[in-house]
């Protein structure tokens, strides 16, 4: 590894349904809360990478009137089009090259100004499967969700369960949208259905979020702060289109894992790590990444849900922060879950704190069915 | 440190307004293919591909989530960087700082466009919006329609570039003729380009002269076209370069060397950039861009 990257500073909005702000003023909010965080000055950053989509942002380059908010005005800026934790990985690269050494990564999506949902209907083959026009994210996640069901036999309860636990997670974290502490099983079968087995309360809502983070070399990250939070490994891997892939299983998301293990010197995930902050846009997708993160056996998420190994007092954490279920921000999302792993280690978590963090996974997602995947190892202590 | 990192070989489609031979997907293989073919890399010895166009031209949002089997993106990393009008040179530094971080050694990139399949060329509608909203700002600080139509800001791309070419000639004493002379030399300079869209040879500034105003002091002749086309690259790390440049192939021999634009060498010295001298080789003569043959 050439040089090693760490956190030294981040940020999030309060994610809400409609921010009541321009695009460009909960950015500059977000990136200033950021640099204010790490303590340091917009002159010190040396590169800047952005993640948000045109069409979600509802303008083309999208980024352009984006370089004063978020600082990169004369500075080497570059923009990531999916995820945010794509935009992190490509910052890291830029540090680790050793032509920069602090970088800020921002992400951002304000649903309110368009759904995301009808955007996905565009990510579609248009050969095909858009002339057709039966099919979105949700409908796809639908059957992906079936296809997974029937072939392991989880229940919808186990889906539910899922939302139970993030859904209350979430009731502890400022920034969450949905908090829903208490929720039952009941409820969430009950919530409204949109294509069987998806629910209201079993997908993520339309969020309006934005999410900053200030990345360094080794030597800056020790001059700036004295909590570094370290990138032990990455790893990201894109998966075949949706009809030519095993949809009742994320295989990209497990090679990207391994990736980031070998990287990080991992064997057992589980006891080697402390907790899991994953992008779960659906319910069914978090038993999916258990099972791809190297946490349980093919097939045996639903008898880690069951169990209650990755509640927030759990034995393995997951999503403590709410997860996708609790706000979803799109191309945010996976930046708030690096965020919300770098608060745990820093113990800055503030009402949802975890005992004893000392390693965390991150995972940023993008695509229908989670078709790219992103996965980071931080850590507290240099490795 | 620097890691070095050089291109290993390319390749492009030929530009053209209308590519109907060719679906987006199989356009981007074209270009994706031959430039590995020119690197002689197979497919699995590529590690990583970064891929970007504009979003939306081509009536496809995300399109590597689709077309990535096509350039055999199926496992493997697949990062997209887009930045507007910039997005060839943004993923040829994608590609750069894949390689120079260490976290891969041959990188893919690739970028495209396809105008056509779009109802009107993109760079019409599409450049419009990203101005739309600081039209929206002057309606609220109380600029008129009328009055916004008669800055023929309108006019997209070459309605806002208008101005800075306005700017530009009233600061430099530049004239009209002399946009003529350069559009006339890129289109004689395009004949000689098989891959050029257009190609015009002995085009003189007096036939630019002939074409049409669209907008003061921009020509039809000055204003460059909407093609069809995807080009593609090769990176690799300098052990797989050097590697790849001792192989006995009597056809080819890597020269290139790539740096990351304005930006990297603004920010290091340039000292740290100046390539690494190739062995039995002279240092004195600077390092043809176009690949030499043995």
């Amino acid at each position: 590894m050439a040089e090693r990257v760490a956190i030294v500073g981040y940020a999030q909005s309060r994610h809400q349904f409609d921010m009541q702000m321009t695009r460009e003023d909960m950015v500059f909010e977000v990136c200033k809360a950021a640099l204010r965080h790490a303590g340091i000055l917009r002159e010190e950053v040396d590169t800047v990478v952005t993640a948000s989509t045109d069409y979600l942002d509802g303008r083309t380059i999208s980024n352009v009137f984006l370089s004063m908010a978020v600082g990169a005005y004369l500075k080497d800026e570059s923009k990531v089009e999916e995820d945010g934790s794509f935009a992190a990985l490509y910052a890291m690269m830029r540090i680790m090259s050793g032509a920069h050494e602090v970088a800020v990564v921002e992400a951002h999506t304000q649903a309110s100004t368009f759904n995301p949902h009808q955007v996905s209907f565009y990510t579609l083959d248009p050969l095909f499967d858009r002339q057709v026009g039966v099919m979105n994210d949700v409908a796809a996640a639908a059957i992906q969700a079936r296809m997974y069901m029937d072939r392991f036999g989880a229940t919808e309860e186990d889906l539910a369960m899922v939302s139970v636990k993030n859904l209350g997670n979430a009731a502890y974290n400022p920034n969450a949208q949905r908090k829903m502490a208490g929720l039952s099983v009941d409820e969430v079968m009950a919530s409204k259905l949109y294509y069987d087995p998806v629910r209201e309360l079993t997908m993520s809502p339309i969020s309006d979020g934005a999410c900053a983070l200030v990345l360094a070399t080794e030597k800056r990250a020790r001059q700036i702060t004295d909590r570094p939070v370290w990138i032990q490994g990455v790893g990201f891997c894109h998966d075949a289109y949706l009809r030519d892939r095993d949809l009742s299983g994320l295989g990209s998301l497990q090679i990207a894992a391994g990736k980031a293990y070998d990287m990080a010197g991992i064997k057992e995930p589980m006891s080697e790590l402390d907790f899991a902050e994953v992008t779960e846009r659906f319910s069914h997708e978090e038993l999916m990444i258990y099972e791809a993160l190297g946490l349980c056996d093919k097939g045996r998420g639903k008898a880690l849900i069951r169990s209650g190994v990755t509640d927030a007092g759990g034995e393995f954490p997951v999503n403590p922060s709410g997860g996708a279920l609790g706000a979803d921000p799109v191309c945010a999302t996976g930046l708030i879950r690096l965020v919300e792993a770098a608060k745990q280690i820093r113990g800055e978590a503030d009402g949802y704190q975890i005992e004893d963090v000392g390693r965390a996974i991150a995972h940023g997602q993008f695509g229908l069915c989670a078709q790219k995947n992103a996965v980071f190892i931080l850590g507290g202590e240099p490795c | 440190m620097l890691n070095n990192a050089a291109i290993i070989g390319c390749g492009q489609t030929r530009h053209s307004s209308k590519h109907r031979e060719w679906n987006l997907a199989e356009m981007v293989a074209e270009a994706a293919f031959k430039a590995m073919e020119d690197a002689e890399v197979t497919p699995n010895e590529v590690d990583a591909i970064v891929v970007g166009n504009m979003q939306g031209f081509g009536g496809v949002a995300q399109p590597e989530m689709w077309l990535g089997d096509w350039v055999m993106g199926e496992h493997k990393p697949v990062l997209r960087i887009t930045t507007g009008g910039t997005t060839g040179g943004s993923v040829g530094q994608g590609a750069y700082y894949s390689v120079a971080s260490g976290l891969y050694d041959t990188v893919l990139a690739l970028a495209w466009e396809k105008h056509s399949d779009s109802k009107e060329a993109g760079a019409t509608t599409g450049l419009l919006h990203v101005a739309l909203g600081n039209l929206f700002h002057a309606f609220n600080c109380g600029l008129s329609l009328k009055t916004l139509l008669g800055t023929t800001a309108v006019g997209a791309a070459a309605g806002v570039a208008l101005y800075q070419a306005k700017f530009y000639m009233h600061r430099s004493g530049c004239r009209i003729e002399h946009l003529d002379m350069v559009a006339a030399k890129a289109r004689r300079n395009g004949a000689k380009n098989p891959y050029a869209h257009l190609q015009i040879p002995n085009c003189t500034p007096e036939d630019i002269a002939r074409t049409e105003m669209v907008a003061y002091p921009f020509r039809f002749g000055h204003i460059c076209p909407a093609s069809d086309g995807a080009s593609a690259i090769v990176v690799a790390s300098e052990k797989t370069a050097r590697k790849k440049e001792s192989h006995p192939s009597p056809t080819r021999r890597t020269r290139c060397r790539a740096r990351t634009t304005e930006a990297s060498e603004c920010s290091t010295p340039p000292s740290r950039w100046a390539p690494a001298s190739p062995p039995g080789r002279s240092t004195s003569r600077p390092e043809s861009p176009t690949r030499k043959r043995k």
